[in-house]
């Protein structure tokens, strides 16, 4: 009786605890059957590529990891080139001079301070190059199996691949050199991975090939009809068009002095030099003939389809038109002068997480607040570079003694009428591309995105102004230099910014276009010495904008001295000029600089503007610090038009190397960058580049 | 049953006072009613001896206080010529040949001896002596004579934790347990938890113990720490093994206050405390900062930023507005909060029935200022706990324990979305000038804008107006920027049911217990914003009608003032139980004592935060143990733990976790006896076992097949990065012109490995416990070693392009041994006098063996080789003087390096050249310097002293060979999140730089530079300052009053004390607390508390 007294009450108490503490389960399990399973449903290779739609999701996720050239990610995880604690390669060209201190640019660059250890700005073990290609092979080496795929499907997709893969090993190739090359997927198993840097050449003959094979099992275009084929849903993919362009792209860099000279470009005495990873030992003119014969072959072939890709023209012959033209030529998504160009985003808007605009300014105001993390201020010597808006080259010293700058006919970027009742009309008096890389005082802050017409206020870019409200004055109270993050140096980013009319618009940054094209075709053919031939597509390129051609314009010059168009270098020379003009923040200006050996450009000093708005004080003019917008607006005076010009030496942000010999050691090995010393270490055969 | 809805409420009436009236004291009210047991009353626990009848051969039997036969007692005649006597048998029955009323003395080791008059059907009930012998230590699952322990663990009892009032019981434990390191690096309430190791860090991954409360996983950091009963820290492999493989880094069990028989016993406390804040690093004034920043532009040759009109501005404060010079510390952070702890429990029972049943309410007040906001955003601060422990002897077998605990708590931060640490680091960034704060209710901002800053008036081209180089930054975001607050509810409820029946009528000595744990948890938020004006100081120059000049500020308003919307959402949850069941057998035979222990449990985590959430966390354990001991005198352990955890794959789960320990009790030997006199108590202990540790870092599941993401909608910009891994990266795309569709993508998430194991830790400990003086001298010696291996790393010499990172793998070994000893003297002079003095010491060195790191140059720059957390830096020299160069040629017999920068100036630091290659590059940092930010040396020591009514208690901690790297801006004048140049300045810059004027060769600080920055603020042994420490951690003087009045209260306890917590630190360190991190991670100032509490007992 005891005894089942006591088994009862157990187990009436052991039945309540199992009642409570097991009523939110289940069911009841005990052992390994308890511990839960591996999560079901599980996505593994195998489920990608027994799916036609995964397949081709996974397509999709290789674009994703395309190269794009603005940064806009408050991130420093993989890809670097992202992250706008990064820089822009443009930022190390004599073109733009960025002035956020917390980026790269400034603790990396131009304080010469970067080593091996650091990394690089496109970096080759963080930008996700090496994963992009594993991807790629994944999809090449799995797809055979896929069931619902047809071949042709297949093999198109295969070709979209191949160029992705062809453009990130470019985007490595041309700040590195030759790479190892990875012609299957690896399991990190293998054991021994010794692998040695393949040659320059060797490495872009694989490129080469990887397009070659692609070119014929793509489209020329997506220009068709179907939900497959048309622009509105396509554009963006790789087509043969772009992968012809991406090849004379590659053959370019690859017959460049960089690479195809008799000296290396460092001192001879490195591995990479002797192992032809940095250069290809000698010279060869059929570099050039092969980079031409890629040129001519796309251009055969964009004949041969109708003329697809063609610069988009101007509706009329006005400053704005121009404007407007080369605006939409890069910044609209349907734009026939874009051959390829990768996303990352949607629309821009003051939300989104996309901030190279919202951090090259403000989208509720233009002044504030910020950060302006992208204030890639363009330099005196990049504003120098673009023409009056007739052709005719711009000359600082030359114009100022004609009196274009300063004093009553000052016209530097724009002339002013008075008109009646003392309004004042302003005429852009520069090549309008100007307008379009450099944002100037006196431009309007919107250009209309439908109707192209400039409006809303004027950029007030004068010591005091509305938009430069900020100068660094020595102790005598001097303003010795512009001193927003937003116009540093008198001049503010304009290019992939616009302005507000930009919000709600597609995004794109552009990795190949047709005026590059047009150039590249110059270039080769000044190299392979047609150089009239070579002036014919720079003028085209120019006439695009209303600017008469390179020749007509140099003789118009009255400059002391002037480049001659029937010299090899000049033509040259003058070729990369324009390239700068019209491809600005493309990183060409830096391929430019570095294909060249071009350490000048590093070395030179560069120059900020200082404007200041004169008013008429009985006979004098004088400096009037205040902006207009505001009080002297609401007052109902009249625009200012009259400004008074300086320059000034960029200090606040000043480079290292400008205190160099262009010939210095020091400089030439900027003409690659180093590779990680970590994966050096790792002694499978990878040599660092020279100097690092 | 309670579920945790009934305590959601409206989080908009979480006002305290309103929630302690409305909600916490009914259901504490309720709780006690439903469990308070009527009658309290006493009942005679003691059975006396029984006499019969005279007669000549008596017998009787001897239990103890439990009803428990007492096997092995000795029963002799008392004044017999010869020794007369007998032991007790398996029943405890005894019988001898003597007269009825004979004197017997029955003795029993650990009991109190007893003389009774020999009667017969006698029954002797012993009484546990209250020594050591008898004293029980907890252990894994279980309690066991102190005596008998041969594993390595170390206590502390409630009263040790309870002198002064602490948020959380982690922050006392340092100084009071050996081998237990502790760090505390933030202040915030709510969030000041220090973390804990137990012999220090055995692996770079999670270094955690395990905790249980009352044998269940749980956090402890969140206890009302008057519930708890005492804290035991299991160390070595004998006493962690059956936790297997959760128990490699150790074990911290907490056991709450149970009741025992007797009247209701009612303690109340209650204290208030003043917290101040320890101190917050001094920054420059605005003229100091000015000259200092053109000081640095002069050791670089360039031009001045500040002007002298606006140095004299600053100088003689002539405009306070546009020229202030802020003490942000002050300003935004109050010189003292309160902070209140009050506690009631209720402890007592009958023979059947036990209770302990507490409520607590903890309130700490933040320390930033709110600035008359209507809401509460400067991280408050308060929790309210209860707890009702329950034993119910249902039948005289069968024991029911029931617990239940939870607690309510409410924080609250600004809505900035800043942590605390940030909001810190915001007052060093800022400088004295940016704002003068607050100015007849309006927020100023400064303007260095020239058009702000009006200079000319028509025709008065002439003066110059000063205006500000830069603003810099102000630390007032967190309540300026994004005004508005978060106000966090948790919601927490815990409870435990033990059925514990004894099992007797089958064998003697066995049980059977089974157990069951329910915790869930709720939280919610309230999200509170508004919209806040700033101004802007304009300085106005102006003509007035009369044509004099007249100058005025006026002030720009931007934005506006808005009522505080609120918006309410849940903010987490969790659930988890555990069940356990076991067979437990204890007996003795004669002088022989044998146990065993068979478990069982199984426990499942729902709502797993991070990867995989939607499965629930499984761990399912097998334990046993079998101990044996002669007379106390030999012992023997072996424990056995095999168990599996979720994170390996099927097949590769389980895993045997053997242990086993050896003790001798030396001093129970014959030959002892001789020197007994001084060495009362000597116990030798070895132990030896393996223990694993599944919280090996990675996600989980690291077994299964590589994963794939599919049907990714999110695009790029979106991706979500988590330091440096791809969790969570949107792959989709936007093809199409100006299409809002984006185009699912797919990609490989991660590769995987199918072999990934738990860690393995091979322990070993060699320890005895030896007293002096019987007893008044105690002192405890541990040596231990452990090998750790299978350690998850990645394999980074593998060449990146592969173009995956390396799946983990189980590569990693670590090394470590250590020693920790404590001495215990205790004694008392006179009748009245009692002191103790308690020291503890530990001492934890560990090496990584092997890591597979990405290859180096030098083998002085690899992790392994080296301490957990060694640090890769330069070695400093000297400060550059001319003629160094010379100099160090002597001393190295090498030619002077070309350093980082290609010129050096005086007071620039100089690196020694390691590799010996001529050049400093980064090739030349090396982890063989310095120490670590975990001590390796910890001591405590503990002063307690009474006199009468008057007691006296302090707790010092220490640790050494510790250091800490000077960062961000305590390393660089003028660094913020931005810039180099706009931050902030501390004074201690000021004071300790190397300048010309003062060429100081051992300034703390190089010369300042931004051109030579690379060189001068490289990472080098120049920033690793030592930060040893001695602190008086704890100070409580008490008095107990006797009143007269007292009695008729039915008042026992009348207790008043006042007490310190952090009172003072010695330390060589000058950069805020030595446990906080002054790296680039400052945090929330510790507390300094000063305490009077009010201890009623009834």
């Amino acid at each position: 009786m005891k005894l089942h007294h006591k088994l009862l009450s157990g187990v009436v108490m052991l039945s309540l605890a199992g009642v409570a503490f097991t009523a939110c389960t289940d069911d009841i399990k005990f052992g390994s059957s308890f511990i839960e399973k591996a999560p079901g449903g599980t996505v593994t290779l195998d489920t990608v590529f027994n799916s036609a739609e995964y397949t081709r999701q996974f397509l999709v996720g290789l674009y994703v990891q395309q190269y794009y050239g603005l940064p806009y990610k408050n991130s420093t995880a993989s890809p670097w080139s992202q992250s706008y604690w990064n820089t822009k390669l443009d930022a190390l060209t004599d073109c733009y001079h960025q002035h956020f201190s917390g980026s790269n640019a400034y603790t990396m660059y131009y304080s010469n301070a970067l080593t091996s250890n650091d990394r690089a700005i496109i970096a080759y073990n963080d930008d996700k190059v090496w994963e992009t290609v594993h991807h790629c092979w994944l999809l090449i080496e799995n797809i055979d199996r896929v069931p619902g795929l047809s071949d042709s499907e297949k093999k198109n997709m295969i070709a979209q691949a191949k160029c992705i893969m062809a453009s990130r090993y470019f985007d490595l190739y041309s700040v590195y050199g030759g790479l190892p090359i990875v012609e299957h997927t690896y399991t990190g198993t293998e054991g021994d991975l010794s692998t040695r840097r393949a040659t320059a050449e060797a490495t872009a003959n694989f490129m080469v090939k990887l397009l070659d094979e692609a070119i014929p099992d793509l489209l020329w275009a997506y220009n068709g009809t179907t939900i497959e084929t048309d622009a509105t849903n396509n554009t963006g993919r790789w087509t043969s068009a772009g992968a012809m362009a991406l090849k004379a792209k590659i053959l370019l860099f690859n017959a460049s002095p960089l690479y195809n000279a008799n000296q290396p470009y460092y001192d001879g005495s490195t591995d990479a030099e002797r192992d032809s990873v940095v250069w290809h030992g000698d010279f060869k003119q059929e570099r050039w003939q092969r980079a031409l014969q890629a040129c001519q072959d796309f251009m055969n072939a964009n004949d041969a389809n109708g003329n697809w890709y063609e610069l988009n023209k101007a509706t009329a012959a006005t400053p704005d038109a121009y404007r407007q033209a080369y605006r939409m030529g890069y910044i609209y998504q349907g734009s026939r002068e874009i051959i390829h160009s990768t996303r990352v985003a949607g629309a821009t808007s003051n939300k989104a997480s996309y901030q190279w605009n919202n951090f090259v300014g403000p989208t509720t105001t233009e002044t504030g607040p910020g950060p302006f993390r992208h204030s890639y201020g363009p330099t005196q010597e990049y504003v120098d570079m673009f023409c009056w808006a007739d052709g005719t080259p711009f000359d600082w010293e030359g114009d100022m003694t004609a009196g274009n700058i300063n004093g009553e006919k000052g016209k530097l970027f724009f002339e002013y009428v008075k008109g009646r009742g003392g309004a004042v009309q302003r005429k852009a008096s520069r090549d309008p591309r100007l307008y379009e890389n450099a944002i100037v005082n006196g431009q309007s802050e919107r250009l209309n995105w439908t109707s192209g017409v400039s409006e809303g206020n004027n950029y007030e870019l004068w010591v005091g102004g509305y938009h430069e409200k900020y100068q660094v004055a020595d102790a005598d109270g001097k303003i010795v230099e512009q001193d927003t993050e937003r116009f540093p140096s008198g001049y503010g980013t304009i290019k992939y910014y616009l302005g507000r009319e930009y919000q709600g618009k597609y995004t794109q940054w552009v990795y190949l276009s047709y005026d590059e094209m047009l150039l590249m075709y110059a270039e080769c053919l000044a190299q392979c010495d047609q150089l009239n031939e070579a002036l014919k597509y720079v003028d085209e390129v120019r006439a695009r904008v209303g600017m008469k051609g390179l020749k007509t314009s140099i003789t118009k010059s009255k400059a002391a001295v002037k480049p001659n168009m029937d010299n090899k270098q000049d033509v040259i020379e003058e070729i990369l000029r324009e390239r700068a003009c019209e491809l600005g923040m493309s990183n060409n200006r830096y391929y430019d600089m570095i294909r060249y050996k071009h350490g000048e450009w590093m070395t030179k000093r560069l120059h900020g503007l200082l404007t200041y708005r004169l008013i008429q004080i009985g006979k004098n003019w004088e400096h009037n610090i205040r902006p207009y917008i505001g009080d002297d607006k609401n007052a109902g005076v009249a625009e200012p038009s009259r400004f008074e010009h300086s320059l000034f030496e960029l200090q606040n942000r000043s480079r290292v190397l400008w205190d160099y010999s262009p010939d210095d050691l020091e400089v030439r090995k900027w003409f690659l960058f180093p590779l990680p010393l970590t994966e050096i270490n790792k002694g499978y055969g990878l040599v660092q580049n020279p100097g690092w | 049953m309670l579920t945790s809805e009934d305590y959601n409420y409206n989080n908009k009436c979480m006002n305290k006072l309103k929630f302690i009236k409305g909600k916490a004291i009914p259901f504490a009210a309720i709780l006690s009613a439903m469990l308070f047991v009527p009658s309290a009353g006493m009942l005679s626990a003691h059975a006396s001896v029984q006499s019969t009848q005279q007669q000549e051969s008596v017998s009787g039997t001897v239990i103890d206080n439990t009803g428990e036969a007492v096997i092995g007692a000795s029963v002799v005649v008392v004044g017999a010529q010869q020794t007369t006597g007998t032991v007790t048998d398996y029943d405890g029955h005894f019988t001898l040949n003597v007269k009825p009323g004979t004197q017997l003395k029955i003795t029993f080791v650990g009991y109190k001896e007893q003389i009774v008059k020999a009667a017969n059907g006698m029954k002797v009930t012993l009484e546990e002596e209250a020594t050591m012998l008898q004293a029980v230590e907890v252990v894994a699952y279980g309690v066991q004579k102190k005596v008998t322990v041969t594993g390595a663990l170390s206590s502390v009892k409630a009263e040790d934790l309870t002198r002064t009032p602490v948020s959380s019981v982690n922050n006392v434990l340092a100084g009071q347990l050996s081998g237990v390191t502790t760090v505390q690096t933030s202040g915030e309430p709510g969030a000041d938890a220090a973390q804990i190791f137990v012999r220090g860090q055995g692996t770079w991954g999670d270094s955690s113990p395990l905790i249980q409360v009352d044998g269940v996983e749980r956090e402890m950091w969140d206890i009302d720490p008057n519930e708890i009963e005492s804290v035991t820290v299991l160390k070595d492999a004998s006493a962690t093994a059956v936790f297997g493989v959760r128990g490699a880094n150790g074990v911290v069990l907490i056991t709450t206050k149970r009741g025992a028989e007797g009247k209701a016993h009612i303690s109340a406390t209650a204290s208030f405390s003043a917290l101040t804040p320890t101190k917050m690093v001094e920054m420059a004034s605005s003229y100091d900062y000015a000259m200092f920043h053109n000081a640095m532009h002069d050791n670089d040759g360039t031009a001045h930023e500040f002007s002298q009109t606006v140095i004299d501005m600053f100088k003689n404060n002539t405009d306070p507005i546009r020229f202030p010079s802020m003490n942000w510390s002050d300003y935004i952070m109050k010189d003292v909060t309160l902070q209140t702890q009050h506690n009631v429990n209720i402890s007592g029972g009958n023979k059947t029935v036990k209770y302990f049943i507490s409520a607590g309410m903890f309130t700490q007040d933040g320390i930033f200022n709110e600035f008359d906001r209507p809401y509460d955003f400067g991280y408050g601060y308060s929790r309210f706990n209860y707890r009702s422990n329950l034993d119910i002897d249902v039948t005289k077998t069968t024991r029911l324990s029931f617990n239940i605990s939870g607690k309510v708590d409410n924080s609250d931060k600004p809505h900035s979305g800043q942590s605390s640490d940030q909001l810190v680091k915001e007052v060093y960034w800022a400088t004295p000038f940016s704002s003068p704060g607050f100015v007849d209710g309006k927020y100023i901002v400064n303007s260095n804008s020239t058009s702000d800053n009006y200079t000319t008036v028509e025709g008065d081209n002439a003066k110059t107006i000063p205006v500000l180089p830069f603003t810099g930054g102000t630390p007032m975001a967190y309540c300026m920027s994004q005004p508005g607050a978060f106000q966090y509810n948790n919601n927490k409820l815990q409870m435990d049911l033990v059925l514990d029946q004894n099992l007797d009528f089958i064998t003697k000595g066995l049980s059977v217990k089974l157990k069951g744990s329910y915790n869930s948890s709720f939280a919610t938020a309230t999200e509170i914003t508004n919209d806040a004006s700033t101004y802007t100081a304009v300085f106005h120059r102006g003509v007035n009608e009369s044509g004099n000049i007249y100058e005025e500020i006026l002030y720009r308003k931007a934005g506006d003032d808005t009522t505080p919307t609120y918006r309410n959402y849940q903010n987490g949850k969790s659930r988890n139980w555990y069940t356990e069941g076991s067979l437990n057998y204890s007996r003795s035979f004669g002088l022989h004592t044998i146990s065993a222990l068979a478990l069982y449990n199984q426990s499942k985590e729902y709502y797993i935060k991070g990867d995989y959430s939607d499965i629930a966390r499984t761990y399912v354990g097998f334990v046993s143990r079998v101990t044996y001991d002669w007379n106390n005198r030999y012992m023997a352990e072996f424990n056995f733990g095999y168990n599996g955890s979720e994170n390996f794959a099927p097949g590769k789960r389980f895993g045997s976790f053997p242990a086993g320990s050896l003790g001798w009790v030396v001093s129970d030997e014959p030959f002892f006896k001789s020197v007994k006199k001084y060495i009362s108590f000597l116990k030798l202990r070895a132990s030896w076992g393996l223990v694993g540790n599944d919280k090996i870092g990675g996600s989980r599941f690291l077994f299964m097949s590589d994963p794939y993401n599919v049907n990714q909608t999110a695009l790029w910009e979106r991706a979500q990065y988590s330091s440096g891994s791809d969790s969570g990266v949107a792959y989709a795309y936007l093809f199409g012109v100006e299409n809002g569709t984006a185009t699912k993508g797919a990609y490989e998430s991660a590769k995987n490995n199918p072999d990934v194991t738990w860690e393995k830790a091979f322990k070993q400990d060699y320890g005895f416990d030896m007293n002096f003086f019987d007893d008044r001298l105690r002192t405890t010696f541990d040596y231990y070693m452990e090998h750790r291996t299978d350690i998850l790393a990645i394999d980074y010499r593998i060449p990146t392009f592969i173009g995956f990172t390396p799946p983990y793998s189980n590569f990693g070994v670590v090394d470590s041994h250590g020693w920790e000893v404590s001495v215990n003297w205790q004694d008392k002079i006179g009748k009245d006098f009692r002191y103790s003095v308690k020291l503890n010491l530990s001492y934890n060195f560990n090496e990584i063996i092997e890591d597979r790191q990405a290859p180096q140059q030098n083998d002085y720059m690899y992790t392994a080789g080296h301490r957990i957390g060694s640090r890769l830096q330069y070695l400093f020299w000297k400060l550059y003087y001319p003629g160094a160069e010379a100099d160090y040629e002597k001393e190295f017999g090498s030619p002077f390096p070309t350093q980082l920068v290609s010129k050096l100036y005086p007071g620039d630091p100089v690196y020694v050249d390691l590799d010996g290659n001529g050049y400093i590059d980064p090739n030349d940092q090396s982890r063989d310097f310095g120490y670590t930010d975990d001590p390796q040396y910890i001591a405590g020591l503990n002063l307690a002293l009474s006199y009468k009514n008057l007691s006296v208690s302090a707790q010092f901690t220490g640790a050494w060979n510790v250091s800490r790297v000077l960062g961000d801006v305590f390393q660089r004048p003028f660094h913020n999140r931005n810039t180099e140049n706009n931050g902030g300045l501390l004074q201690y810059h000021l004071d300790n730089t190397w300048t010309p004027e003062n060429p100081d060769p051992n300034a703390e600080y190089p010369r300042a530079t931004w051109t030579n920055a690379i060189q001068n603020y490289a990472a080098s042994t120049l920033w690793e300052k030592d930060a040893k420490y001695l602190r008086l951690k704890t100070l409580q003087i008490a008095y107990d009053f006797h009143f007269p009045f007292m009695k008729v209260l039915g008042l026992n306890q009348l207790q008043l004390s006042i007490s310190g917590y952090n009172l003072f630190t010695l330390t060589p360190y000058k950069f805020g607390d030595p446990e906080a991190r002054a790296s680039s991670t400052p945090s929330y100032p510790l507390q300094r508390t000063y305490t009077a509490s009010l201890k009623l007992g009834f």
